[in-house]
């Protein structure tokens, strides 16, 4: 067992894949030699050499369009996106490309690739580079889209991202990167698709994704510290495939259903989540379901503003409290 | 050149044609739905690149892409029955039109979004070039496509990585509807792009089918060398416009019959009977084309149409759509 | 085109498809018989309406669903100028893909049964409707509470709630519950029984006759009738016929009760909660004791059938209930019903009335008993005790106490 920050989590996550197949291939801007611009990809290069880590020009495109010809023809890319905002640059792989090509060939094209990208705000980085977008992908058909929270769960889903045959995005988030987290030794193997209970309860259920998940854990133990109510929160972790069945038995249990959502408002992955909520555990819900989320502005810079925008402790013990007592 | 090589081409180029042409009259007929973008008069581009590929070779066209597929192989009635929509359609009537694919043959797929298939081609030469296999990745393209972003990104890439890959531009004149000249900053898009990127500027009569099988030779020769990619501008022509919906009549008087007066078939024809090869052996190929043409429209006027049980069939891997549990 | 449940009745709101006799894939002509629908009371067989393919099942053999859902999917021959040229050959392309079941992921806990997903139900509404979000008091209840309700036998209506706030779960979980709520099977030793499911004839008979006996104010009138005359008259009229159906002996007393209800039309209504309804003709359920249950159909005008004809008609709606081919419709109205037991040796017995008619004649069996006659000498004859249930609200003890004495009196002539 060891403390590894989520940074850290990265680099070995990809490591150990690289090491078990030699298919394995990493590109991206300044990955290699500089170890990436968040530091997520140190020793790489060192490691595995210049065929097999790659630095690429600033062509988004090319970068995606390249892993995709090369997964296509055997080969099992992991392709980083320096900041998930510049989805915008390259959407069509994204959009047109990448998710439909099985479906489109009658099953002969196989893309097994890996989009990697630090997603997300709480890094004073502006409205262009800070934005939650993994609604953006959520909603394409054909893409796995998942969004660890920990170290551990880095590692793990990482490594099923790479081992699984389908195209996945996986999201790591800029400001998780410096956290610290229990990580064991050995292979670690997580299962895509698959939510965790963090913390059980009895009286509502919370939904959180990435950095939203500690903020729902720290809401969790003060709601039952100042105001006796008791919450189950999930992490969780993978949006397509959805773990429904987790959060469905949980609001069986609890009758109450919370998100917190990063992504501004309108149709961001609680949206969904709820609508499923709503209408298959329609009668589970004593009460209806609210999502807690960031507003639908753009993000501000200063450090004050963007930190009222995204969902605080506070504001989600004051929701949550409020739903219940009313 | 080999005399069965000439034959080789002769027999693709008028298959080409004869498969093209079955699928505009289909079209008139209703039985293609949809759209269909034609590649009448292009056909020596499509026959002298795919005659002089290897097996294993990686073909990546557009959406113009019925002859890239046909000149690897693949069968005619798969092609037409896709177009169709039936059963017994290259990808069952999944792709349609603009997504030929058929990986047995190296048709790595016809791409609908412009510019898409060049970075992607660059990836399929990437991992030759990584696992030390000596396959080419030739990727075609229209005039239109040396204006987009992907176009720059792949072939900077292709050069900086040195990648076993052939850009290939069939220059016919026209962007979609416009004239490819009022909307490129240079005379000839792609030749006087390739300086840009440290590349030779080639340019080839995209009607003479020998002289594109020599210059393909060449560059897939290069590649396979480790000596990097070519970008090959080659000067062709459609007949019919962008799309069915597309009457061409943007076209100048005359223009049209100045092509056809040059085209590659008859020209091909005319330089096979010059060299002393029988006009039997011709006809014969002629009549032997025709036939399985026919005998291919009327298998898929008879195929069923797409089956309702692949309709979320191979979204992923697993052969299913799930995206919750 | 879509496959509809269909209209199953006025009062059923949905069914149990219980076979399919066509599977996915298979022709279907217009008005072969596509699957059987069950609901409380009947089993109906529907046919296709249209030719084509069955190419979905959305409800299967087993399941239930609303009157309207679509159960099923023809896929129609289309009409335009490329099916005309396909003809009816099967493909000959590999075996096709059928999408995949979906599996849970191994870690998360399997409370939900898993379920077959198909594109078009990717998210599945509850099977049941618990009820309004409203009550008719205006007050609101949340979808749990509702459940809850249901489950525990809270009446909703008569829950409190301050300043007529919205009713949540704690609310009816405080409620005192109607009936006993003690989960049954845990009173006994596990392992000492098997539990059956309950199918929807047995929860019919559950639902409706617990409302009867606990909403009717009831009373019992019990008659001895000397069967000597109805005995005889029987006998003649077998004799008579020669055919191979033969009148019994609860074809002449339902006859003997029709004609009875007739002649005393004050009871030959039923109470509706604002008014009483008066029915000129006489419809009478008759008890037609089935495998694992019971229904009593409804004979239409039996004042106006002479017994030969009564007898036919009891003989068809038997068979049919038998068969479970009796129309939802046939199983509607009747003012009184008749329910005989006398072929088991029961000599007595209260029945419960059906709801909504107003009473129930329960027939003994024949037995020889000792009676004095009018010169008070002792001998036997055929008595059988019949007892009649009346709904108070509409029938009163003399009015009851009259139809009885007119049942006797027809029954005794000679």
């Amino acid at each position: 067992m060891a403390e590894l920050t989520y940074r850290d989590a990265v680099a070995r996550g990809i490591a150990q894949e690289m090491a078990r197949d030699p298919d394995v291939v990493f590109l991206g801007e300044d990955v290699a030699k500089a170890g990436g611009v968040f530091k997520a990809t140190v020793g790489l290069f060192d490691k595995f050499g210049a065929k097999r880590v790659r630095d690429t020009p600033i062509s988004e495109q090319a970068i995606l369009g390249a892993a995709m010809g090369a997964a296509m023809t055997g080969l099992k890319p992991i392709a980083e996106l320096m900041f998930s905002d510049f989805f915008g640059v390259c959407f069509d792989y994204l959009a047109n490309e990448i998710p439909k090509a099985r479906y489109m060939t009658n099953g002969q094209v196989k893309c097994p690739l890996v989009v990697r990208t630090a997603n997300g705000a709480g890094s004073r980085f502006g409205a262009q580079h800070s934005q939650s977008v993994e609604n953006w992908v959520m909603m394409i058909p054909g893409l796995k889209v998942v969004a660890p929270s920990t170290p551990r769960d880095v590692i793990g889903l990482l490594a099923a991202a790479v081992r699984d045959p389908d195209p996945v995005i996986f999201f790591e988030h800029k400001s998780l990167y410096s956290t610290k987290g229990e990580v064991p030794d050995g292979e670690i193997v997580d299962t895509l698709g698959t939510a965790k209970v963090l913390r059980t309860g009895g009286d509502a259920t919370i939904a959180a994704l990435a950095y939203m998940v500690p903020r729902a854990l720290e809401a969790a133990q003060q709601l039952k510290a100042d105001h006796g109510i008791d919450c189950e929160v999930i992490d969780v972790r993978s949006l397509v495939p959805l773990d429904t069945q987790t959060i469905l038995n949980s609001v069986g249990k609890t009758h109450r259903f919370f998100t917190v959502e990063e992504n501004p408002r309108l149709c961001g992955w609680g949206a969904e989540v709820v609508s499923i909520v709503s209408d298959e555990a329609f009668y589970d819900l004593d009460a209806p379901p609210v999502r807690i989320t960031t507003p639908h502005l753009p993000l501000p810079s200063a450090a004050n503003l963007e930190d009222m925008m995204l969902p605080s402790v506070a504001r989600i013990v004051e929701t949550v409290r409020r739903s219940l007592a009313g | 050149m080999s005399g069965d090589t000439a034959l080789n081409l002769y027999r693709l180029q008028f298959g080409l044609r004869e498969a093209e042409q079955r699928a505009f009259d289909l079209f008139l007929q209703n039985l293609v739905k949809g759209t269909s973008h034609l590649s009448l008069g292009q056909e020596a581009v499509a026959a002298g690149f795919a005659a002089a590929m290897q097996p294993g070779d990686l073909t990546f066209c557009t959406y113009r892409g019925h002859a890239h597929t046909l000149a690897r192989g693949v069968p005619v009635e798969k092609v037409l029955g896709e177009l169709m929509g039936r059963d017994n359609g290259l990808m069952r009537g999944k792709g349609g039109s603009m997504h030929l694919t058929s990986v047995e043959h190296g048709v790595m797929g016809s791409y609908a979004i412009v510019g898409a298939h060049l970075p992607i081609a660059c990836g399929a030469a990437w991992r030759a070039q990584y696992r030390g296999e000596k396959d080419v990745s030739v990727c075609f393209f229209g005039d239109g496509t040396t204006n987009i972003g992907a176009f720059h990104e792949a072939l900077n890439l292709a050069v900086i990585w040195k990648l076993p890959v052939v850009f290939v531009c069939e220059n016919n004149l026209y962007m979609e509807y416009t004239p490819i000249g009022d909307v490129t900053a240079v005379k000839r898009p792609a030749a006087d792009r390739a300086g840009a990127y440290g590349l030779e500027a080639i340019v080839v009569d995209g009607q003479d089918a020998d002289a594109v099988f020599e210059v393909a030779k060449s560059a897939f020769a290069k590649a396979r060398a480790g000596e990097g990619p070519s970008l090959i501008e080659c000067l062709t022509y459609r007949y019919s416009g962008h799309s069915r919906a597309d009457p061409a009549k943007y076209r100048p008087e005359g223009e049209l019959d100045q092509w056809r007066a040059r085209d590659p078939i008859k020209l091909y024809r005319t330089r096979l009977l010059e060299r002393g090869v029988a006009e039997s052996i011709l006809s014969e190929i002629e009549s032997e084309i025709r036939s399985e043409v026919d005998r291919a429209t009327e298998a898929c006027k008879a195929a069923p149409i797409s089956s309702e049980s692949i309709l979320s069939t191979d979204v992923y891997a697993d052969g299913g759509w799930a995206w919750r549990n | 085109m879509q496959i509809e449940m269909p209209q199953l009745g006025e009062t059923v709101a949905e069914g149990t498809i219980t076979v399919w006799h066509k599977a996915v894939g298979d022709r279907v002509a217009a008005g072969d018989a596509l699957f059987d629908v069950e609901t409380d009371k009947a089993s109906m067989e529907v046919p296709a309406t249209s030719a084509g393919i069955l190419s979905e099942i959305r409800v299967k053999a087993g399941e239930a669903a609303p009157v309207g859902a679509i159960v099923g999917v023809i896929a129609g021959e289309n009409a335009t100028e490329v099916s005309a040229q396909a003809p009816q050959r099967v493909a000959s392309a590999p075996t096709p893909k059928q999408a995949p079941e979906i599996r849970p992921p191994t870690s998360t806990a399997t409370l939900r049964p898993a379920r077959l997903m198909t594109p078009f139900t990717e998210v599945v509404s509850p099977g049941r409707d618990y009820g309004p979000a409203r009550l008719s008091n205006g007050v609101s209840v949340t979808p749990y509470a509702r459940r809850l309700a249901a489950e525990l036998n809270v009446p909703l209506a008569q829950v409190k709630t301050k300043n007529s706030q919205r009713i949540t779960a704690s609310v009816v979980l405080a409620h005192p519950r109607r009936g006993g709520l003690e989960s049954v099977a845990g009173q006994y030793a596990a392992g000492t029984f098997v539990a059956q499911p309950v199918d929807s004839m047995r929860s019919a008979i559950a639902r409706r006759l617990t409302e009867s006996h606990t909403s009717a104010p009831i009373f019992h009138l019990t008659m001895d009738i000397e069967m000597t005359g109805v005995v005889g008259r029987r006998a003649q009229l077998n004799a008579l016929s020669g055919e191979s159906a033969k009148v019994s002996i609860t074809d002449m007393l339902v006859s003997h009760w029709a004609a009875a209800l007739k002649a005393v039309p004050a009871a030959n209504v039923v109470w509706s909660g604002q008014e009483i309804l008066k029915f000129s003709r006489v419809d009478i359920g008759v008890a037609v004791a089935l495998d694992g249950g019971l229904v009593s159909p409804v004979l239409r005008d039996a004042g106006e059938m002479s017994v030969a004809e009564l007898s036919k008609a009891l003989q068809d709606l038997t068979t049919r209930a038998r068969g479970k081919r009796l129309k939802e419709s046939e199983l509607q109205g009747g003012v009184s019903s008749v329910s005989n037991l006398g072929m088991y040796g029961v000599r007595q017995f209260d029945a419960i009335i059906n709801p909504p008619q107003s009473s129930i004649l329960a027939l003994g069996a024949i037995q020889r008993r000792p009676l004095e006659d009018k010169d008070g000498k002792l001998l036997f004859a055929p008595i059988l005790t019949a007892t009649l249930t009346c709904d108070h609200r509409v029938i009163d003890g003399a009015l009851g106490a009259q139809l009885l004495a007119k049942l006797q009196e027809l029954a005794q002539r000679t």
